[in-house]
């Protein structure tokens, strides 16, 4: 198989895998209680994509002191002003000031 | 009279600083493709038709690295089964929408244009819509664009731009803004604790494992409390 058809077909399979759902379930009625739990996919994804994102591929984590200061300060600064880009800004700034201070 | 709808621009202010941290992936994913000896058109045709960072550079990498392009798309899905998940928790704001977005809207279901629709509180249907499209091929857009520009200016762009915990720290903002519930962080807790247990499984499957497990505990939880 060539690469180009390689791509065209792992292209049709994140669609068939993003729209799956949407498309098949789109004639259905969904009771609260199943739309209180889908609620929880949005933390549960991103908790693991913090944990997946902060590990090497033997598993253990590759983050140290400064790392987790950055998320620290990035956790306190969203939070205190609820702005994402504020938080990151602050953040990214406290881990330069980290890393140039220790490095 | 304004040219963009107030909800066109404010997915275009919501999704800008979700692609700084993507930035220098989208360079490095051009200098993978350069690196891999993969024609440079052909890889970064992946924006387009894939239109998946990781999922773009776990083709990529095992092609490069001599794998079978067989091996290496089934590698791919593997590592994008988590919009599934996304298309699941969706299906029920898309139902309401007309035929042509429900087609075309999945296309741009990616990591941050979901966390996005977690994120921003749209009741209306036709804002959510707008805002969606909007936010979505703003990342497109600029995805591939940045990749393209990886590709050319690969000879000097460095193997590691050093800001790699953007992404992280993207991630961890977006999970603190989508909490609205108690029971919402008792899930965040048990995902990130049974992800980082499983974090030695290739291809991010220990991230499914752990998003499942979690949604299983919220689900007993919901029941408890019903």
């Amino acid at each position: 198989m060539s690469l180009f058809w390689g791509i065209v077909l792992a292209g049709i399979g994140a669609y068939t895998m993003r729209a799956s759902f949407v498309v098949l379930l789109s004639g259905v009625t969904f009771p609260d209680r199943v739309i209180r739990i889908l609620d929880h996919v949005g933390p549960a994804v991103m908790a693991a994509l913090v944990v997946t994102t902060l590990t090497g591929s033997d598993g253990r984590l590759e983050a140290g002191p400064i790392e987790f200061l950055t998320l620290a300060v990035m956790a306190g600064v969203t939070l205190w002003r609820n702005d994402l880009l504020i938080g990151l800004f602050t953040a990214l700034v406290v881990f330069f000031a980290s890393n140039s201070l220790c490095g | 009279m304004e040219i963009l709808s107030p909800i066109v621009r404010a997915a275009f202010k919501d999704m800008l600083p979700l692609f700084l941290p993507a930035l220098p992936f989208a360079l490095l994913f051009g200098v993978m493709v350069v690196e891999s000896g993969v024609p440079h058109l052909l890889g970064w045709s992946s924006s387009i038709i894939m239109f998946g960072g990781s999922a773009q550079m776990t083709l990529i990498t095992l092609v490069g690295e001599g794998a079978a392009v067989s091996a290496a798309i089934t590698t791919t899905l593997i590592v994008t089964a988590r919009h599934i998940l996304y298309s699941v928790t969706l299906a029920p704001r898309f139902q309401v929408q007309p035929r042509w977005f429900r087609w075309l809207g999945p296309y741009v279901l990616i990591d941050q244009v979901f966390a996005l629709t977690q994120v921003r509180d749209l009741s209306d249907d036709t804002d959510f819509r707008h805002y969606y499209l909007a936010a979505g091929f703003t990342f497109w857009f600029m995805w591939a664009v940045f990749t393209g520009l990886g590709i050319i200016l690969a000879p000097i762009i460095p193997a590691s731009i050093g800001i790699e915990i953007a992404i992280t720290l993207m991630f961890l903002g977006l999970l603190l803004m989508a909490i609205k519930r108690k029971s919402q962080v008792v899930t965040a807790a048990v995902s990130a604790a049974i992800a980082l247990w499983f974090a030695h499984l290739e291809n991010q499957v220990g991230l499914i494992i752990a998003v499942l497990v979690s949604l299983a505990v919220a689900t007993i939880n919901e029941w408890r409390r019903a």
